[in-house]
C-alpha cells in the first residue's frame, strides 16, 4: 500500500515537473546554444543583436540573413528578449525575428515547440508555427492541434498549413476535420488541402459535405481532397453534376479534369 | 511661372491684340470666299475636305518646364514659358474672315499670341478678313480629351471642324529599346547589392542609374513607379506613373519622392492615380506589365496588352484600372495571382524580345515540371553552398531539394491550379501558339506566416530585366539560381543553363547575384530594378491604332 501510495505520489509529481520542466529545458537549450555560439562565433553573436530588418516585397519586415548555422538560434533569442517588458520592438518587427528563426529551427526542436508554446502575439505565432514542420511528431503534434483552435484565425490557417506539411501530419486528421467547420474559409481550405496531402479512407465522407462550402477556394480543395483520397469515387458523386458549372472557374474546371478520366464501368 | 495665374480673356483684349488686323482690312489681299483653312501636323483642313479624327493630335501638357514641381497645364505656362513646347501648332487662314468656337473644352485651350483665347465649352472669338496664316497653339490637360474647334467662314458661312484628341498613354513593354535601367544601391556589410550594382554598371555604363539607397531606403523599384509615354506627330511626354504603394505609409516615405526628385521636369510628368491609403500589394507595379505587340481574334494591338494579377477581389486600384482602360489601347487582362504571398505578375512570367520570331518576342514562364526534371536528373550529392549558408533555406544539398515531398506536392497543386490556366490565360489574351512559349525551371515555397502562399523557392529566373548594353545588344539580366556547388561558375549550374540555353540567340543572358537584398526578401532581379524605354519608332497612334481609339 506504501509502495502504491509512492509511486502514485511519484506519479503526480512527475507529471508537475514535466510541465514546467519542458518549459524550463528549451530555455536552458536556447542559453546553452547561445553560450556555444558566442564561444565560436563571438562576432556574429554581436552582430546578431543588432542586425537590422528591412522591408521584404510583401511590405514586412525581415531580419537581414546572418549566413551562418548558428542564425535561428541568434534570432530567436533576439525574439526572446524582446518579450521582456520594456522591449520597444513592435509586432511587425518580432514576426521578422521569428521568420528568421523558423527555417532551420528544427535542429532544436525542444526549442521550436517552445517558443510556439510560449508566444502571445497571434501574429508572431502564427510565423512560429512553420518551425514546427520538420520536428518530430510526438513533440509537434500537441502545439499544432492547440494552435488550430487558437482564437486567432491566421494562426488557425498557419497550423493547418503546417500540418499539412508535417510528414506526420495524418496524425491529426481529426482535427483538420474538425477544421472544416471553421468560421474562417481560409483555415476551411487549408484544412481541406492537407486532408488531401494525408488521405485517409474515412474522412472521405466529412469532406464530401463541404463540397457545397460558400468558398470557391474552399470547394476547390475538398475537390483535390477527395480525388487524393478516393479518385473513382469522387467521380461518382451526385454534387460533381453542379460544380462542374461552378462559379469558380478554378472549382469547374478541377471537376472537368475529374469527369474527363472515369472509371470504365 | 507667371505670378499672376494665367492670362485672363477678355474680348477688348482680343480686338487690341488683332488691331492691327483690323486697321489693314482695306488693304487686305484678294481671297477665294471659301479659302478658309488650318493647317495642322496632320494636314491642311477645309470645309469641303475636313480634317478626319484625330484633327489636332497633341499630348498632355503635362510635365513641369519650369521645374516647380507642377505640371504645366495646371498653371496655363505654355503661353507664357517659350520653353514650353508641349502644344500643338495649327495655322489659320481665313482671308474672309472666321469665327473659332470652342465645343466640349474641358481641359482644352486655345493659344493666340502668347494669351488664352478659347478656354470653355462654348467660347468663340471672332477673326477679321486677314489673308496671312495666323498661327495658334493648342494645349491639353488630359490624355485622351477630345474637343471640337469649329471655323466658321465669316465670307460663305461655310463651317470647319476641327476635332482636337488628347494623345493617349502608354506603357511600355520589353521589346522596345531601353534608354536607362536603374536600380537602388544598398552597400552595407552584411546587407548589400553591390555584386548585382557593378554589373549594370559594367554592362550598361550611363545607361544604368545607381540609386541611393541611404537617401531612399528601399529596393523595390520596380513596384513603386510605371514608365508610359505618350506621343503626337510632332513631341513626346514621358510621364512616371507613381504608384500609391508609399502613399499607404505617409508623404516621402521610401521610394515615394523619387520620381518628382529624379524625374519630373522638361519632357516628364508625374502623376498618381488611386488613393494611398488603400493600396494593396496587387497595386504594386511588379503586379502590372505589359505583352509586346500581338494581333488577337483579328484584332491588332500595335502597343501591346497590359496584364495584371487579382488575388480575390484585390487588384490595383480601380481609379488606375479605369485610366488604362479609357485609353483604349492596351486593353489589360488579369491573372490570378492568389497563389503567391507577394501576388504580382512578374514572380512567374514575362516577356523578351525575339529578333526574328513571329511576334518578335517570346512569352517566358515557369515550368515547375522542367524545373523537377533537372533537379531529378543531378547528383543528389551535390552540395549547395549558397543554400546552407542562409537561415532562410532548408536544403543542404541538391538531394534534400529532391527529396522535399511537400515541396513536391506544393507545386503539383500550384501547377494544375494556377500556373496553367493561368499560361492558357495569357496566350488567349495574347493571341499565342505554343511555339510562341518558352518555359523556364522555376519552383515555389510556402512563406512563413502568409498563409500558405508562395514565392520562389530558388531565385526566380523570370523575374528578370530586359535591357540593351551600349553596343545595341538586348540583354537579360537574370537572377542567379545558384543551385550548384561552385558558386563562382554559372556554367555549372543546369537550372541556369537550361534558362539560358532556351533564349533567343540574339540576346545576351547575364547571371545576377540577387539573394542577400531581393530573394531572402521575396523579390528577384525585376522587382529591385526598373527601365525607361523609347516609344517604338514609325509607330503612331492616329494611325496604326485607330481601329481601337476612334469612337464610331
Amino acid at each position: 500500500m506504501i509502495n502504491l501510495l509512492r509511486s502514485a505520489a511519484l506519479g503526480l509529481t512527475a507529471m508537475c515537473l514535466t510541465a514546467p520542466a519542458q518549459a524550463a529545458d528549451w530555455q536552458l537549450q536556447l542559453g546553452d546554444a547561445l553560450n556555444q555560439a558566442r564561444a565560436e562565433a563571438p562576432a556574429l553573436v554581436e552582430q546578431a543583436a543588432v542586425q537590422p530588418l528591412v522591408q521584404t516585397r510583401a511590405g514586412d519586415l525581415r531580419m537581414v540573413d546572418l549566413g551562418s548555422d548558428w542564425g535561428p538560434i541568434l534570432s530567436a533569442q533576439r525574439l526572446v528578449d524582446s518579450r521582456e517588458p520594456g522591449s520597444s520592438l513592435s509586432s511587425a518587427q518580432r514576426r521578422g525575428l521569428a521568420s528568421a528563426t523558423v527555417t532551420r529551427i528544427d535542429r532544436w526542436p525542444d526549442i521550436a515547440v517552445g517558443l510556439v508554446q510560449t508566444e502571445t502575439d497571434p501574429e508572431v505565432l502564427a510565423v512560429l508555427l512553420s518551425g514546427l514542420q520538420r520536428v518530430d511528431a510526438d513533440l509537434a503534434m500537441t502545439p499544432l492541434r492547440q494552435a488550430l483552435t487558437h482564437a486567432d484565425a491566421h494562426v488557425r490557417v498557419e497550423a493547418a498549413v503546417v500540418l499539412g506539411d508535417h510528414v506526420d501530419g495524418a496524425l491529426a486528421t481529426d482535427a483538420l476535420l474538425s477544421a472544416l467547420d471553421d468560421s474562417d474559409a481560409d483555415v476551411r481550405g487549408r484544412a481541406a488541402r492537407s486532408l488531401g496531402r494525408h488521405p485517409v479512407a474515412t474522412s472521405f465522407d466529412r469532406l464530401a459535405l463541404h463540397l457545397s462550402d460558400d468558398d470557391g477556394a474552399v470547394r476547390l480543395q475538398v475537390v483535390r481532397a477527395l480525388q487524393q483520397i478516393d479518385g473513382p469515387r469522387v467521380a461518382a458523386l451526385a454534387q460533381l453534376s453542379d460544380l462542374a458549372t461552378d462559379s469558380d472557374p478554378r472549382v469547374a474546371r478541377a471537376v472537368a479534369q475529374i469527369t474527363a478520366v472515369s472509371p470504365t464501368r | 511661372m507667371n505670378p499672376h495665374g494665367p492670362r485672363p480673356f477678355h474680348p477688348q483684349v482680343l480686338v487690341l491684340l488683332l488691331a492691327p488686323l483690323l486697321l489693314v482690312t482695306g488693304c487686305k489681299k484678294d481671297a477665294s470666299p471659301d479659302a478658309l483653312s488650318v493647317q495642322t501636323d496632320l494636314g491642311t483642313a477645309t470645309a469641303a475636305d475636313p480634317l478626319d479624327w484625330p484633327g489636332v493630335a497633341v499630348i498632355p501638357n503635362l510635365d513641369d518646364d519650369d521645374g516647380d514641381g507642377q505640371a504645366d497645364f495646371d498653371q496655363a505656362l505654355a503661353g507664357d514659358d517659350a520653353g514650353d513646347d508641349d502644344v500643338a501648332e495649327i495655322s489659320l487662314t481665313a482671308p474672309g474672315g472666321a469665327v473659332i468656337r470652342l465645343s466640349g473644352g474641358q481641359g482644352v485651350r486655345v493659344w493666340y499670341d502668347g494669351g488664352i483665347v478659347l478656354s470653355n465649352d462654348g467660347d468663340d472669338i471672332t477673326i477679321k478678313p486677314w489673308a496671312d496664316p495666323l498661327a495658334f497653339q493648342v494645349e491639353v490637360g488630359e490624355y485622351r480629351s477630345t474637343s471640337t474647334l469649329s471655323f466658321t467662314d465669316s465670307a460663305t458661312g461655310d463651317v470647319l471642324e476641327l476635332p482636337i484628341t488628347g494623345a493617349p498613354l502608354v506603357l511600355n513593354h520589353h521589346a522596345q529599346p531601353s534608354e536607362l535601367t536603374m536600380a537602388v544601391r544598398f552597400s552595407g556589410a552584411g546587407y548589400n547589392n553591390t555584386a548585382m550594382i557593378d554589373l549594370y554598371e559594367e554592362l550598361l555604363g550611363d545607361a544604368f542609374l545607381r540609386v541611393g539607397g541611404m537617401t531612399y531606403g528601399d529596393p523595390w523599384i520596380q513596384d513603386e513607379i510605371e514608365f508610359s509615354t505618350a506621343t503626337d506627330p510632332s513631341r513626346r511626354l514621358d510621364l512616371v506613373v507613381d504608384s500609391i504603394r508609399d502613399g499607404q505609409y505617409g508623404p516621402g516615405y521610401g521610394l515615394d519622392d523619387f520620381p518628382e526628385n529624379e524625374f519630373q521636369g522638361p519632357g516628364w510628368g508625374v502623376r498618381t492615380w488611386g488613393n494611398g491609403s488603400r493600396a494593396v500589394s496587387q497595386d504594386y507595379f511588379g503586379n502590372m506589365e505589359v505583352g509586346p505587340p500581338t494581333t488577337v481574334d483579328g484584332v491588332d494591338y500595335p502597343y501591346g496588352r497590359i496584364y495584371y494579377g487579382h488575388n480575390g477581389s484585390l487588384q490595383p486600384t480601380a481609379d488606375l484600372l479605369e485610366m488604362l482602360n479609357d485609353q483604349a489601347l492596351q486593353a489589360p487582362f488579369s491573372l490570378d495571382v492568389s497563389w503567391l504571398c507577394v501576388g504580382h505578375v512578374d514572380e512567374f512570367v514575362t516577356t523578351v524580345p525575339a529578333p526574328g520570331s513571329r511576334l518578335g518576342w517570346k512569352l517566358v514562364y515557369s515550368d515547375v515540371d522542367l524545373a523537377w526534371d533537372i533537379i531529378d536528373g543531378m547528383d543528389p550529392a551535390i552540395e549547395l553552398p549558397r543554400y546552407q549558408a542562409t537561415q532562410y533555406k532548408s536544403w543542404d544539398t541538391i538531394g534534400d531539394l529532391a527529396a522535399d515531398d511537400a515541396l513536391r506536392s506544393l507545386n503539383e497543386e500550384l501547377r494544375v491550379d494556377y500556373l496553367e490556366p493561368n499560361l492558357e490565360i495569357m496566350k488567349t489574351e495574347l493571341g499565342l501558339t505554343d511555339e510562341d512559349v518558352i518555359m523556364i525551371p522555376g519552383l515555389f515555397e510556402e512563406v512563413s506566416g502568409c498563409g500558405g502562399t508562395t514565392a520562389a523557392a530558388f531565385p526566380g529566373m523570370a523575374n528578370l530585366i530586359v535591357a540593351d548594353q551600349p553596343d545595341g545588344t538586348p540583354t537579360l539580366f537574370v537572377a542567379d539560381p545558384y543551385l550548384r556547388a561552385d558558386e563562382t561558375d554559372v556554367t555549372t549550374d543546369p537550372i541556369a543553363m537550361a534558362m539560358a540555353d532556351a533564349m533567343p540567340e540574339e540576346l545576351d543572358v547575364v547571371f545576377m547575384d540577387d539573394w542577400q537584398v531581393y530573394h531572402l526578401n521575396l523579390g528577384e532581379v525585376h522587382c529591385g530594378s526598373n527601365v525607361v524605354r523609347t516609344p517604338a519608332e514609325n509607330l503612331s497612334w492616329w494611325q496604326d491604332a485607330r481601329h481601337l481609339l476612334e469612337t464610331p
